[in-house]
């Protein structure tokens, strides 16, 4: 017996086969477009993120639907569905095995055309991992609150300092505020600019070093400043190569597909194929374009060259599976429960 | 002869929902079949012919009552291969070719690849389905979706098959290798169950019937039994009108009652035989 002939082998060929050529097609156009329409692309990687979460968001949707379509079990009143539910009387009826299908001919068209799209739409050569600074307190700067402490999570080397805090309203006058940074007690070179506008991006670059907390030091200036979790981040200093990020983003292009396709086991379980093709289509286009879940903010950070292999990314990832996973469960117990 | 179903005081209700009352499909029922036996189950639209052969397979549970298939339950997955269910209704995955279906039926039956392979081209072979063995199901005719699914259901030899209108939509010569198919499996010790409408096909292939009405059984038996009676027929040849006429006063003469005097026609599937055998086909 081989996996070729049962479910899996089944569905994934069925899906690679039916997503290959609108995958391809979006993506080409998406390379093209790109090439045609966006000038300044080198000065704005991230903001390519569109043509490289198109064709990678086409292809989890293709082998979703094609695959709640193809095995009948996924929807209730298929054709033939009683002869698969005998020949096939696990929890699900082979719609598990069909969806570990899906989701391998998800990965054999996103793993390739992420490692062959990225760098084409201008994701830098290396990537590097981004951590964010927890700042000690209630996270304000201003002449009340000279002092800030940011924690930095990793005791890796660091190389460059990115601050976007929120700014308040002048309490004295307008000038924008100027702020000196230290790392462990050692002050570093002068940021380039004050901040006088909300999320303005400051970055700061030094000399590779692992740094415990970094301060910042109220140096003068009208605007409160607000440092909230997305205000100060770290770029380390180790560098990773580019085609492994851009692998890591055609796997969580999976995430949509896995969620879409429990969400389908379960609600098939009870609706007709249609109800459970916009269910799941609904949760393929909410977790890619939609911006739920790591998916959106990985292509963008893909684009931007930094590195996804990060605790903020996985623990996003982890929260889909969840998802996923749980909608599988539920599905084996509303089928057990059919079945007494 | 060792008892291969066994059904006692089965009965099948489906429950209500909603504003549709209860439906009692089948209402207490007994009856054994016979290792070997073929056997026709007759009755109109509704009467809970294929709710019996659900049950049989597994895949509807009884309401009450006990139901064993060689001597298991018939849920049991030891009887996922040894007993086969045809049920009504088109296959599943057409989008699969004939050859590729029946592979997958045969690797969920626990078949090596190459066993299940060369099963697949005999059954293929034999039941006129080698030339579309590459074509999607779902390209295929009514009589070759029922030729694909008896040959999937006879792909592992079952002991049991339990047919639900397996020749509806066949042309007669497919009705014809069908039957020809379950004299054989049931001469090589293979129990058959088919629920059928077609009353000639039954009288024909089956050792008994068993006919439902309203989910009672409303007569079973041998077909002997039911359909016998005590007049006799002799049969002759070469009389005229004047030679009948006096057969007919000699057994009038013994005592006997002459009920009519006819000339006898064979069936049209005798017709259907004599032509294909002039073509010169032998049977699939």
């Amino acid at each position: 017996m081989s996996a070729r002939r049962r479910a899996f082998g089944l569905t994934a060929r069925r899906c690679a086969l039916r997503a290959l050529a609108p995958t391809l097609a979006t993506a080409i156009a998406a390379v093209v477009w790109h090439r045609a329409w966006s000038a300044d692309a080198a000065a704005a990687p991230g903001a390519a993120s569109p043509w490289l979460g198109l064709p990678l968001a086409i292809a989890a949707l293709a082998t979703t639907l094609t695959a709640v379509v193809f095995w009948p079990t996924f929807a209730q009143k298929r054709p033939g569905r009683a002869v698969i539910e005998r020949l096939q009387p696990g929890p699900l009826a082979g719609a598990g095995a069909a969806a570990a299908g899906a989701l391998a001919a998800t990965a054999a068209l996103t793993l390739p055309l992420a490692a062959a799209l990225a760098p084409a739409l201008g994701a830098p050569a290396t990537a590097f991992a981004v951590h964010a600074l927890t700042p000690v307190g209630d996270g304000l700067l201003d002449a009340s609150q000279p002092r800030l402490a940011l924690r930095c999570p990793t005791r890796a080397p660091v190389r460059e300092l990115r601050l976007q805090p929120l700014v308040g309203m002048p309490t004295e006058s307008w000038q924008a505020t100027a702020v000196r940074v230290f790392a462990d007690g050692v002050e570093l070179p002068p940021l380039p600019s004050a901040f006088a506008d909300s999320r303005q991006a400051v970055r700061l670059a030094f000399p590779p070093q692992p740094v415990r907390e970094f301060e910042l030091l109220y140096a003068g200036g009208g605007m409160p400043l607000a440092f909230d979790a997305d205000a100060a981040a770290v770029a380390a200093a180790t560098t990773h190569p580019a085609v492994a990020n851009a692998l890591a983003v055609g796997l969580l292009a999976l995430l949509p597909a896995f969620v879409a396709l429990g969400l389908a086991a379960l609600i098939g379980s009870m609706a007709p194929l249609a109800t459970t093709l916009a269910a799941a289509a609904s949760a393929v286009f909410l977790l890619t374009v939609g911006g739920v879940g790591p998916f959106q903010p990985a292509v963008v950070a893909v684009l931007r060259g930094e590195w996804l292999a990060t605790a903020a990314v996985f623990r996003a990832a982890a929260a889909s599976l969840a998802v996923g996973a749980a909608a599988m469960i539920a599905a084996m117990a509303v089928r057990a429960q059919d079945r007494r | 002869m060792a008892t291969a179903i066994s059904v006692r005081q089965l009965a099948v209700t489906f429950p209500a929902r909603g504003r549709q009352p209860a439906v009692a499909a089948l209402r207490p029922i007994d009856f054994e079949v016979a290792q070997g036996r073929i056997v026709g189950v007759l009755g109109p639209n509704g009467s809970g012919k294929s709710t019996l052969l659900r049950v049989l397979a597994g895949r509807q549970r009884p309401s009450s009552g006990d139901v064993r298939v060689l001597d298991l339950p018939p849920e049991a997955p030891a009887l996922r291969r040894r007993v086969a269910w045809q049920p009504e209704g088109p296959l599943p995955l057409d989008v699969l070719s004939a050859r590729e279906f029946l592979q997958w039926v045969g690797a969920e039956l626990g078949l090596a690849n190459a066993d299940a392979d060369a099963r697949a081209e005999r059954w293929l072979a034999r039941l006129d389905l080698l030339h579309a063995g590459r074509r999607w199901i779902r390209t295929f005719s009514t009589g070759m979706h029922k030729r694909l699914a008896l040959a999937a259901a006879l792909l592992a030899d079952p002991e049991v098959l339990l047919l639900d209108e397996p020749t509806a939509g066949l042309d007669p010569f497919g009705s014809e290798t069908v039957m020809a198919i379950l004299r054989e499996r049931a001469a090589a010790g293979a129990t058959v169950l088919m629920a059928s409408h077609h009353l000639l096909e039954v009288e024909e292939v089956c050792d008994e019937v068993l006919v439902l009405q309203d989910g009672e059984i409303q007569a079973r038996g041998r077909l002997d039994d039911l359909l016998g009676g005590d007049a006799h027929a002799i049969v002759v040849r070469g009389l005229d009108a004047g030679g009948l006429d006096a057969v007919a006063a000699a057994a009038r003469a013994r005592g006997g009652d002459v009920l009519r005097v006819e000339r006898p026609r064979d069936h049209l599937f005798a017709l259907f035989r004599r032509l294909r055998q002039a073509r010169g086909g032998t049977g699939r």
